[in-house]
């Protein structure tokens, strides 16, 4: 023995497995020649303290044999070591020295050692009981010792495996990896896999090839693709998956310091920067990094599914000659009930067949049988041109969309790569990953489960349902809203780009395409207005319904938003944002429907003056255009904007600014002052106490809190505009304003001499009518009564007293009748909803529209 | 030490993390939470079905402080979360015992 060889076995003595793991990494060792050179160490280190025992060439029918994964050579850094020592009756007297010489030092060098002493006859009667054991004897590899003991187990072994025990195997094997898919498989792993465990791992891996062992005699891969059970670039992708799973299970064991098989959250980017994956490209190295574990994970997943529905084939086989076929013409059969493909003949003759095959197993709700998909992936370069840009095969493509009631049918039409040839631009969503925890899924089956869920939301939402005229271009947005993703930047704008191509090649109309667009486009709008912006706001909702447009597209978007989030994570969906979305979807929706404010020539109209008015301020229109409210926009000329605006800056030496004008009928007054309680009431008795009659007015409040208010008056006396103490009605209004002047007593002084003159001649009945439907942001209050000087400002002297703040109000007459209309909000900033205060304020407001409260 | 516990206006979150950045503050708890209180629920009656969402959605803040700092941040977080209607939230100050950091052992202030 070299000199270099004892001394590397005496490290696996001092050191411990990280240490050694090291050491071997430094010579240059990885992946799969690290794990073989692993057990040769260990190999070695066994085979001397064993012949310490029992002298090499003897006939004492003792072996020692390596099990499971050592006996693979796949040692990995944390490994169990699992070891048989198999011996006959007469030896059993040498048993416990051998454990002694072996064992214990194993154990004193801190690994981890699995160990059975058994016979032959003792082997087969575990075997009966335990799957497990059976499993780990199929990697029985002799190690030192009496290599015929060894050999009449293997022909032992072998024999137990009559017909009936190698079905019961497979089935075993089937049952537990169902078993262990259902463990291992809910959305925590999607995050942080179990590279061992999880779908497609090295389990998966090692249950097909056990599987083809006892089943069909075949000992590796390789033999795999010479049987037919795989093509050769399946073979070749499979095994280097696995290759690159090795080398990431021994990086992480490294990096946890134990026997650890998940890729957690924080080990990911350390193992993603050991093994030089980098930013680049709008991609972090650790989203590269997973990224190739998630593909390794689907290639394997992906070959054990279809090896085991090869084997579920075989073992349920009611008779030779393979399944029932049943053809249904066009190229299309039925395999046992399950929707097949007949030969790449009749495919290459009708290429829409494979997506009528989708279709059908679509409606079916089962999947299509592997054959089929094999043959598909095979047919994928030669006639991925003919497919795309056919609407025959778009029109089957809408139907899998639509009855596709899981992710599943969509994911093995992406496994098999019939959806990327058809969506080239799908094909960079693949295995895409999100390095954050709220982003459970891959791009490519989060956008699956997206359509999925797009289903099942259709009869839980059936009136939203009802609105959309055409649900197959909500599903194509649910399968292409992150088509943007990985490309850096903005994914929904580059997304809403990206479709505006595929849409006319799946044959939607340009009306389509466009909202296909849209809703890609607009696909976080919801989400981000609900959560983040004050939908109380109604500039803000206006704002949403100009955006959206329809109740339809409103739709769309609202069952888009909802689908996704429930697709992203477990995080990403909850009663808290359902309130909020729900809440502003109404709000939206009503505003939909008040056709009139989402008007275009309405909109264009408020565009223009905007415009007009930005131009007239110059540098200061940031600062003030946002504070105009749509309505005050639309009642005056820009000129006459910008003047209001010039007058309002003199606010701060003067309270109030009052500016008469003369317009021969009657005289517009323009107040420019500071919002404040009670306001209108003030204004409305100083007017009042001037007799000016009040035949219009429009009162508007800016943002600021500035309000101006435009009221066309009369003279109750005849008095000419220039009889008429401007001065003194700007100087009392500043004093009412200040609470300093007594407008009631004023006011029921002067207006006794009037006597039943100033009463209203009640011929018709005053109306109160407070609502809140017509707008989600105010209470709207609506009186109808008889012409009165005291009607205004009693009934803004009641509000007043209630609280209420006015925000805007239209007050003029119709016909007989004087209307005025109050948008309001209590003191709270509440709308009135409380009926018993709803009540007490219609009460008085009827009260003050019939007689004078001075 | 004390903790500040701040319930706001989800909308308002932005905002409040601002200007306690602006403060040297950046470590904070964040929760969505469900509030009941004078501000009414959402109810709506849209083609004839009643959609009732009886609690409003907050967000709630949780933040350790020197004693010293607590009427600063106090002021910050109303400033920033104020609309001035019902509905904008509230702010507890409570007290604290100790405050230990996970990774290192650190106790007290300096773990803050």
């Amino acid at each position: 023995m070299e000199p270099a060889a004892i001394q590397e076995r005496e490290i696996i003595r001092f050191l411990t497995p990280r240490q050694a793991l090291s050491a071997l990494w430094d010579k240059g060792l990885k992946g799969r020649r690290l794990l073989e050179h692993h057990s040769s160490l260990i190999d070695g280190f066994i085979q001397d303290r064993f012949h310490e025992v029992v002298k090499e060439g003897g006939q004492t029918p003792v072996a020692l044999v390596a099990l499971g994964g050592y006996g693979r050579k796949e040692l990995f850094p944390f490994s169990d070591i699992d070891l048989l020592l198999l011996y006959a009756p007469e030896s059993e007297g040498i048993i416990e020295a051998v454990t002694d010489a072996v064992f214990y030092p194993l154990w004193d060098a801190g690994l981890d050692v699995g160990h059975g002493v058994r016979t032959i006859e003792q082997c087969l009667e575990d075997m009966e009981e335990d799957f497990f054991f059976q499993v780990a004897l199929l990697d029985a590899r002799f190690l030192c010792g009496d290599r015929a003991l060894f050999s009449r187990l293997q022909e032992r072994f072998r024999a137990w495996f009559s017909q009936g025990r190698r079905r019961r195997f497979a089935e075993d094997m089937m049952a537990h990896r169902l078993e262990r898919h259902k463990r291992f498989g809910d959305h925590t792993y999607m995050l942080e896999p179990n590279i061992k465990e999880s779908r497609g791992g090295l389990r998966d891996l090692q249950s097909m090839l056990w599987t083809a062992q006892v089943l069909f005699g075949l000992k590796g891969l390789s033999r795999f693709q010479a049987e037919g059970l795989m093509t050769s670039q399946e073979a070749a992708q499979v095994q280097e998956a696995t290759d690159q799973l090795i080398i990431v299970r021994n990086r992480l064991h490294y990096v946890s310091g134990r026997k650890n098989d998940r890729l957690y959250f924080e080990y990911q980017e350390e193992i993603a920067k050991a093994l030089r994956h980098y930013d680049s490209q709008g991609l972090m190295g650790v989203e590269r990094f997973m990224r190739s574990v998630h593909k390794a994970l689907k290639t394997i997943s992906i070959a054990s599914d279809m090896f085991f529905e090869h084997v579920s084939e075989v073992i349920s086989a009611k008779g030779p000659g393979g399944p029932k076929v049943k053809d249904l013409g066009g190229g299309i059969t039925l395999v046992d009930g399950r929707v097949g493909l007949r030969d790449a003949e009749s495919i290459r003759a009708k290429p829409w067949a494979v997506f009528r095959a989708f279709a059908l197993a679509a409606k079916q709700g089962r999947g299509l049988h592997f054959r089929a998909r094999r043959l598909i992936s095979e047919l994928v370069p030669e006639l991925k041109e003919k497919w795309q840009g056919s609407k025959r095969c778009a029109n089957y493509f809408f139907q899998v969309l639509e009855n596709a009631q899981g992710p599943e049918i969509l994911e093995q039409m992406l496994d098999c790569g019939l959806l990327t040839a058809f969506i080239p631009e799908m094909e960079h969503l693949r295995y895409l990953v999100l390095h954050d925890i709220y982003h459970v899924n891959t791009v490519d089956r989060h956008s699956l489960e997206t359509v999925a869920n797009i289903n099942r939301l259709k009869p839980k939402e059936p009136e939203v349902f009802m609105e959309i005229e055409a649900p197959h271009v909500l599903r194509l947005a649910g399968l292409l809203h992150d088509v943007g993703k990985g490309r850096g930047g903005r994914h929904a704008e580059k997304g809403a780009e990206v479709v505006k191509e595929i849409g006319p090649r799946l044959g939607l109309s340009q009306a389509e395409t466009e909202c296909l667009s849209f809703l890609v486009g607009q696909h976080l709008f919801m989400m981000d207005t609900a959560t983040r912006r004050d939908l109380e706001d109604e500039s803000l909702i206006l704002k949403c319904a100009r955006t959206i447009g329809t109740l339809e597209r409103l739709n769309m978007l609202y069952v888009l938003s909802v689908a996704d989030a429930l697709a992203t994570g477990p995080n990403a969906w909850n009663e808290w944002k359902a309130a909020l979305i729900l809440e502003l979807y109404h709000k939206i929706a009503h505003l939909i429907e008040q056709a009139d404010l989402i008007d275009p020539d309405r909109v264009a109209a408020v565009e223009w003056m905007k415009q007009q008015v930005r131009q007239r301020l110059g540098e200061d229109a940031d600062e003030y255009l946002p504070l105009l409210p749509e309505d005050y926009l639309l009642s005056f000329t820009p000129e006459a904007i910008l003047h209001h605006l010039e007058l309002s800056k003199g606010l701060a030496g003067r309270k109030v600014i009052c500016v008469p004008e003369n317009r021969g009928d009657y005289w517009s007054i323009l107040l420019i002052t500071r919002d404040r309680t009670g306001l209108l009431a003030k204004i409305c008795g100083t007017f009042a106490l001037y007799g000016l009659d009040i035949l219009q007015a429009n009162i508007f409040t800016l943002k600021n809190g500035i309000v101006v208010d435009v009221l066309d008056v009369r003279s109750m006396v005849n008095s000419s505009f220039e009889d008429v103490d401007w001065k003194g009605l700007e100087r009392d209004l500043l004093l009412a304003i200040d609470n300093r002047l007594g407008l009631s007593h004023r006011l029921a002084a002067k207006y006794r001499r009037l006597g039943s003159a100033a009463k209203p001649k009640i011929a018709k009945q005053p109306k109160v009518v407070i609502d809140n439907q017509m707008s989600d942001f105010y209470t709207i209050i609506e009186i109808y009564a008889e012409e009165s000087p005291c009607l205004l400002y009693s009934v803004t002297k009641i509000l007043a007293d209630f609280s209420i703040n006015i925000f805007k109000a239209k007050i003029g007459s119709s016909a007989d009748q004087v209307v005025d209309v109050f948008y309001v909000l209590d003191s709270l900033g509440q709308r009135i909803e409380d009926e018993g205060f709803k009540r007490e304020v219609e009460q008085a407001l009827l009260y003050a529209s019939q007689a004078c409260l001075f | 030490m004390k903790k500040i516990e701040a319930i706001i206006k989800p909308f308002k979150l932005d905002d409040v993390k601002e200007a306690l950045n602006e403060i040297g503050i950046k470590g904070m708890t964040i929760s969505e939470v469900k509030g009941h209180g004078r501000q009414k629920g959402h109810k709506e009656i849209y083609r004839g079905a009643e959609y009732v969402v009886d609690f409003i959605p907050k967000v709630k803040l949780e933040i350790i402080v020197d004693a010293e700092m607590v009427e600063q941040v106090v002021e910050k977080i109303r400033e920033a979360a104020n609309t001035g209607k019902i509905g904008d939230g509230k702010i507890f100050v409570l007290p604290v015992d100790d405050v230990i950091r996970v990774r290192t052992g650190e106790r007290g202030k300096e773990a803050i």
